[in-house]
């Protein structure tokens, strides 16, 4: 009896757990005092989709905060939803190279490249119907860029006079909110950008920040900006359903101040908890139509996806994306310092033994060897350094001629956890074995992979240049100490303060690219940092979408102007 | 019997106490700063010593490590599970959303693994040395052997990749209800996979009980009796062999639970288990540190259960 008890207890538990896992569809988030944002309707069941209804599919792809808010679009500037949601001031068009009006419908920049005048676009409303307001706007900016969870604070919003005095200012409390950067002004219609210093690159990267709303964000602390509660933009679509933690949806906002979006509904389904395999079973079986991102941007995996489900199809874009290997010049605190990269002769070595042919065939089709940051088939690429080729003998000469120590073991670390990864990095390894250089490769988590670069505990780091939209930038991260220290500070910064400022505020084609090719030219032979390959990116996607013209051939999509109008699922 | 549950569950509170301070001491030697952890290096590059200590600062992590672990108790006996340091999300929230789906997969499991492993060990032990034994002896071997992940990707392939029949993924449709029924197709695969290894275990204990007790003399007693064969296999052979084999059922709920973790990854199942993977691997030590004690009294209950069941049906453990 006493057994039958138990069994019976057993189905009653698992019945009342099925009960509760039921649930229900989310409501709206609950409502914080420092969070007060104007709810969406949301509601308790979707309706049926009619037969006729087409629905987008994307990928939710945030990998945390999906049990109770969103991402804030300045944390995760890759996110999809986000672009359909949020919207900048303005946006490079899917040729590559025009920039069109977002939020902004004009702007002036002034003779000397400092200051740039926005001119607010009138009849654009939130989607809780406030209208959008220049106050509005130079807020959003402002915030962003003293917000440690903004990913452009660091380099395109540091260039705005004023955000180093306020982001210090933030910095000593931790309940700090934004004020207004001394450089931003604004009156009813206009908002001016003042920058330290001339940056051509200013328009482009700043396509990269969307604006967020002031009254729904700004009694939130700059240190929490990185979950938000709810979707409140100017965007073309608004949240419609919210279920915590497995997916949202949005409509088309009927208030847009554009053309309405072609296709009337979007399904954002989360794939963190399966990641990316997940995601990839799902393009296969057709449970999602379009994917892009980091995560995603692998050919294998492309035709992987296209070779089982005869209805996707995939685009390599031409992108500034590369990966590089970095040298710590640096003294290591766990007194594991390489004293021989101080040497500009193993670094040049080091250089040489990358078979870089090799190595970019591991992504055959999608990625190319790099001699400089900038590709060979880039018109910037300085014509005069003949294009690389390994060269095992010289790399011992040189090594020797510098009397280095093969005693030594090299960490190379890198936070990129994939099998293409590891088998390249296998390479690597062999590469340097040829001439006797031992090298361990450590394949680290993300978080363990962060804390070693903060700490600088490695010898050699496996990583990239991404989130630039010109070759030549990548070489702020390399001459810019600002950016990373990895030692030889005054020369470096000596690099950035000259050629490569100069590049930016370079507004002839001569005086641009011989700056250019003065970059290119001292970075190859200082050897700081080791180009690899540049990496094109991938977009796979239904053949049932039809999707804007050109916004499959270039990257960067972050600062894409994805016209959702034009997109159409058959 | 009731003195005897109140001593059990006062013996939980120094052990939960243990516990805590033994994950709490294993996260501290996760490498590097927790709040370094959350950052892309090149992000992370941009923010100033005085922005990163605010972070700190704000996740309690610039006290002393007995003080935060002090504080951190201090809250948890106030009801407040804290908030993760990743997402700035309130963990009771988290796991309120998420519990739910694990205690779904894993009860569903329990049930069909149960139901199956009993039928198939009791078949198995009355059937010895015939086809039926051999056969589900050897599936038991192969269900044991084979990792649940390795089934579940098998299961992928066959059932959602090749015949199309279920989703490969996730936990609910969009749009559509959200009762059992309609969520059916998600948890075939993931509860079959969880199963698998547990039924075969299960399959083989209840085979051994079984031959056990199907040895013993008041079962030959029975049979003298001119009791008919059914009646001696169930009323004195499977009753009596079921006493151990519930034991170990109440015994195996902690490990189904944390079998959960590689299952809800295969299927991308938004569960407690991925929230602790995706905790551990960024370092989020408040998500880390209450997650791995909601196990650990998943465990300890389960383990007091047994001993609690034990005792009603043998009084003489509760005399002890």
């Amino acid at each position: 009896m006493k057994m039958k008890k138990v069994l019976a207890g057993m189905l009653a538990l698992t019945l009342a757990l099925s009960a509760a896992g039921c649930g229900k569809k989310q409501e709206s988030p609950a409502e914080s005092p420092e969070n007060a944002a104007p709810k969406e309707t949301i509601k308790e069941e979707a309706p049926a989709e009619s037969s006729q209804e087409k629905v987008l599919r994307l990928m939710w792809h945030q990998g945390i905060g999906i049990d109770t808010m969103f991402e804030s679009p300045w944390w995760d500037i890759q996110h999809l939803g986000a672009f359909m949601v949020f919207e900048p001031l303005v946006a490079q068009e899917p040729d590559g190279s025009t920039m069109a009006g977002v939020l902004a419908s004009d702007w002036e920049i002034s003779p000397d490249g400092l200051i740039y005048n926005f001119t607010i676009r009138d009849g654009v409303t939130w989607h809780d119907g406030t209208p959008l307001t220049a106050e509005a706007v130079a807020w959003s900016l402002s915030a962003a860029a003293q917000s440690p969870m903004s990913q452009i604070a660091g380099t395109t919003l540091k260039e705005i006079e004023g955000s180093d005095e306020a982001t210090e200012a933030a910095a000593a409390d931790a309940n700090a909110t934004a004020v207004m950067l001394s450089g931003i002004t604004f009156d009813d219609h206009t908002v001016t950008v003042k920058l330290k210093a001339p940056d051509k690159m200013f328009l482009t990267q700043i396509a990269m920040h969307k604006v967020m709303p002031m009254h729904v964000y700004q009694n939130i602390p700059l240190a929490e900006m990185k979950g938000i509660e709810t979707y409140v933009g100017t965007g073309p679509y608004c949240l419609d359903q919210v279920s915590f933690p497995d997916y949202y949806t949005l409509k088309p906002y009927e208030g847009y101040w554009g053309e309405q979006p072609g296709i009337s509904k979007v399904l954002l389904t989360s794939y963190a908890a399966g990641g990316n395999d997940a995601a990839v079973n799902a393009m296969i079986v057709g449970d999602l139509d379009f994917v892009y991102g980091n995560a995603m941007s692998d050919i294998a995996v492309a035709e992987n996806i296209v070779s089982q489900n005869p209805d996707t199809t995939y685009d390599i874009q031409s992108s500034t994306y590369n990966r590089k290997l970095i040298l710590n010049l640096n003294e290591r605190s766990d007194g594991k310092t390489k004293a021989d990269l101080q040497k500009k002769e193993v670094r040049q070595a080091f250089n040489l033994l990358l078979d870089k042919d090799s190595l970019s065939s591991v992504y055959a089709g999608q990625a190319e060897p790099l001699t400089t940051f900038v590709p060979s088939n880039n018109p910037l690429y300085n014509s005069d350094i003949p294009v690389f080729t390994r060269d095992l003998e010289l790399a011992k000469s040189l090594l020797n001629g510098a009397g280095f120590d093969y005693s030594q073991t090299y960490e190379l670390i890198t936070g990129y956890t994939d099998q293409t990864t590891a088998d390249l990095l296998g390479f690597v390894k062999q590469n340097f074995a040829d001439a006797g250089v031992n090298v361990e490769v450590k394949i680290l988590d993300t978080g363990t992979f962060s804390s070693m670069i903060a700490e600088g505990s490695f010898d050699i780091s496996y990583g990239s240049n991404g989130s630039r939209t010109n070759a030549v930038q990548q070489y702020e991260t390399v001459c810019s100490t600002f950016v990373q220290d990895w030692g030889h500070k005054e020369e470096r910064e000596k690099l950035y303060d000259g050629d490569y400022k100069a590049w930016l505020a370079s507004q002839d084609e001569t005086a641009a690219r011989q700056y250019s090719d003065a970059l290119q030219v001292t970075l190859l032979d200082d050897c700081y940092q080791i180009p690899i390959y540049a990496m094109n990116t991938i977009v796979t996607y239904s053949k049932e979408l039809t999707l804007p013209q050109g916004l499959t051939t270039y990257d960067n999509l972050t600062v894409r102007n994805w016209h959702w109008e034009a997109w159409t699922l058959n | 019997m009731i003195r005897y549950i109140i001593r059990r569950v006062l013996a939980m509170i120094p052990k939960l106490l243990l516990i805590t301070m033994i994950v709490f001491a294993g996260l501290q030697l996760l490498p590097g700063d927790p709040i370094v952890r959350t950052f892309p290096p090149e992000q992370l590059a941009g923010l100033s010593e005085a922005q990163i200590e605010v972070l700190r600062d704000q996740a309690g992590l610039s006290d002393p490590l007995p003080l935060q672990y002090a504080k951190w108790i201090g809250r948890i006996l106030q009801g407040d599970l804290g908030y993760s340091v990743i997402s700035g999300s309130d963990i009771s929230q988290m796991l309120a959303t998420r519990l739910p789906y694990t205690m779904e997969l894993a009860g569903w499991a329990l049930v069909f693994s149960a139901v199956l492993g009993i039928l198939f060990g009791f078949t198995a032990a009355v059937k010895q040395n015939s086809v039926a034994d051999y056969t589900l002896t050897s599936l038991s071997v192969l269900g044991i052997s084979v990792p649940e992940f390795f089934f579940g990707i098998l299961f992928i392939l066959l059932f959602s990749m090749t015949l199309g029949w279920l989703p490969t993924g996730g936990r609910t449709t969009a749009g559509e209800s959200t009762d059992l029924w309609s969520r059916a197709k998600y948890l075939v695969m993931p509860v079959l996979c969880l199963s698998i290894s547990f039924l075969a275990t299960l399959t083989r204990y209840t085979r051994g009980c079984m031959l056990d007790v199907m040895n013993k003399d008041y079962i030959k007693t029975a049979r003298s009796k001119g009791l008919g064969e059914g009646e001696v296999n169930l009323k004195h052979g499977l009753r009596n062999a079921m006493s151990p084999v519930l034991t170990w059922l109440i015994f195996q709920l902690p490990s189904l639970v944390c079998g959960v973790v590689v299952i809800e990854t295969v299927f991308n199942y938004p569960a407690v288990g991925t929230m602790l993977l995706s905790a551990i691997n960024s370092a989020d030590m408040p998500t880390v540190m209450i997650t791995t004690m909601m196990i650990a009294v998943v465990t300890l209950i389960a383990s007091n259960l047994v001993d609690i069941v034990a005792a009603m049906m043998d009084p003489r453990i509760r005399l002890e």
